[in-house]
């Protein structure tokens, strides 16, 4: 069975805002949220009798889009590691200003994040920046809690390493989780 | 409890429970939380693209109908001038010939229209005002400020004597570096130039969109004309420059 324009049209009304605030907290470009809603969409099209048997529709579009979102951020991170910067080029903490190094503590949460697989991703974007409980995110992704827990844990362990390396100031994650996402 | 991190352990609403509540999926339970959720919700979605159904049937065609084209494998013993990318590439670059002056004409992706940059250099361990024009050498570093009434973040980039583009801020990212719009500041860090000789056209483009738009917009004059035409860029809103020399 096929959707009609009418019943798309509401559903996009409905949960089109809420979606595009999504897409555009973990994209940052109102553009390639537009594309990440209209993609959810066209997924919503495709699927139309999968998606209407959703008792929560919303919760089937939050991962569709987070998917989507999610793999943008990877090429984005494929793209920049093809492109020169001259990172190295910038040194101290500059001579007329003290500063925090704030961002080179985001540069290493999205280097730690860019690492994980694609599910550790979703999960730790579901917990810190949906703050969803565990039982929440893991209904989300669709694994068990004692599997979310394991992926968590490998996670936090290499957050740690780098604390423990000096990389990343102890309690800045959860900050900067935020402000990147 | 986490050191590192704060989970929710259910005594407070998930992002999902605000949006499940604000699209009637969940009874609405109104809160501080449902509150500043909802205005953020109205706040982005000035932004939302207006329902187009034309444009999703054919985004959900696209995907289903479209399979990924294999690709051929060359064809042996075709002299070069029959090859089937000739037609195409020469049209590509009488295009590009024709329209890049128009494309840096057009870029006005930004609000502002009186930014500047301004650069400190420092000297046997002082830092000095840094001057346009002035001719430096390889080591210096310079730490740039800036002037940016309404905007809130920057690429800077630069374009040296051998035409190598490099990326300053952000470090890494597709994303812009967030900026203080308002007074002078100064951004963090400093940059330590290298021995390329020649001229080094630093470019600050605000409000850029993406690192990617600033990139094009820059490598776009400097193929047309140069190190002049990417200094010509502070015509443009949003954006400012500073030449340096560097002596060999």
């Amino acid at each position: 069975m096929q959707a009609t324009e009418a019943e798309i049209r509401e559903l996009y009304e409905r949960y089109g805002p809420v979606l595009f605030h999504r897409c555009r907290q973990i994209l940052r470009n109102d553009e390639d949220a537009n594309d990440a809603v209209q993609e959810t969409f066209a997924k919503v099209l495709r699927k139309w009798d999968e998606f209407r048997g959703q008792s929560s529709p919303l919760t089937w579009m939050y991962r569709i889009s987070t998917n989507h979102c999610l793999n943008q951020v990877r090429n984005r991170t494929g793209r920049e590691q093809k492109r020169v910067q001259h990172k190295d080029a910038i040194v101290g903490e500059g001579f007329t200003r003290p500063d925090t190094g704030r961002w080179e503590t985001a540069d290493t949460v999205r280097t730690l994040l860019a690492d994980c697989d694609d599910e550790t991703r979703l999960i730790v974007t579901c917990l810190f920046y949906d703050d969803m409980t565990r039982e929440e995110t893991a209904r989300l992704v669709g694994i068990s809690v004692p599997t979310l827990r394991k992926r968590l844990n490998a996670f936090l362990d290499k957050a740690r390493k780098r604390v423990e390396d000096g990389g990343l100031p102890a309690g800045a994650l959860a900050l900067l989780l935020v402000v990147l996402l | 409890m986490n050191p590192l991190f704060h989970e929710n352990d259910g005594s407070r609403p998930s992002r999902l429970d605000l949006a499940r509540q604000l699209t009637a999926e969940l009874p609405r339970e109104d809160s501080e939380f449902l509150a500043a959720f909802e205005a953020e919700i109205a706040e982005s979605a000035k932004a939302l693209e207006p329902f187009d159904w034309e444009i999703l049937t054919s985004a959900a065609e696209r995907t289903v109908e479209e399979p990924r084209v294999e690709q051929e494998a060359p064809r042996e013993g075709a002299p070069w001038w029959k090859a089937w990318w000739l037609v195409p590439a020469l049209m590509a670059c009488l295009l590009l010939i024709l329209v890049v002056p128009g494309v840096i004409d057009q870029y006005a992706g930004v609000k502002g229209d009186q930014v500047d940059i301004d650069f400190m250099v420092l000297v046997d361990g002082e830092p000095r005002p840094g001057l346009d024009g002035a001719t430096l050498a390889e080591g210096d570093r310079l730490q740039f400020s800036y002037y940016a009434p309404g905007l809130s973040d920057v690429v800077l980039l630069s374009i040296d004597g051998e035409g190598t583009l490099s990326i300053y801020y952000p470090a890494s990212g597709d994303l812009p570096h967030a900026v203080t719009p308002g007074e002078r500041h100064f951004l963090e860090g400093s940059i330590r130039l290298d021995g390329a000789a020649g001229p080094e056209v630093f470019v600050a483009v605000f409000g850029a969109g993406s690192v990617a738009e600033a990139v094009e917009l820059v490598e776009e004059a400097y193929a047309a004309g140069s190190h002049e035409a990417v200094q010509a860029l502070e015509d443009q809103p949003g954006v400012a420059t500073i030449r340096i020399e560097k002596s060999p």
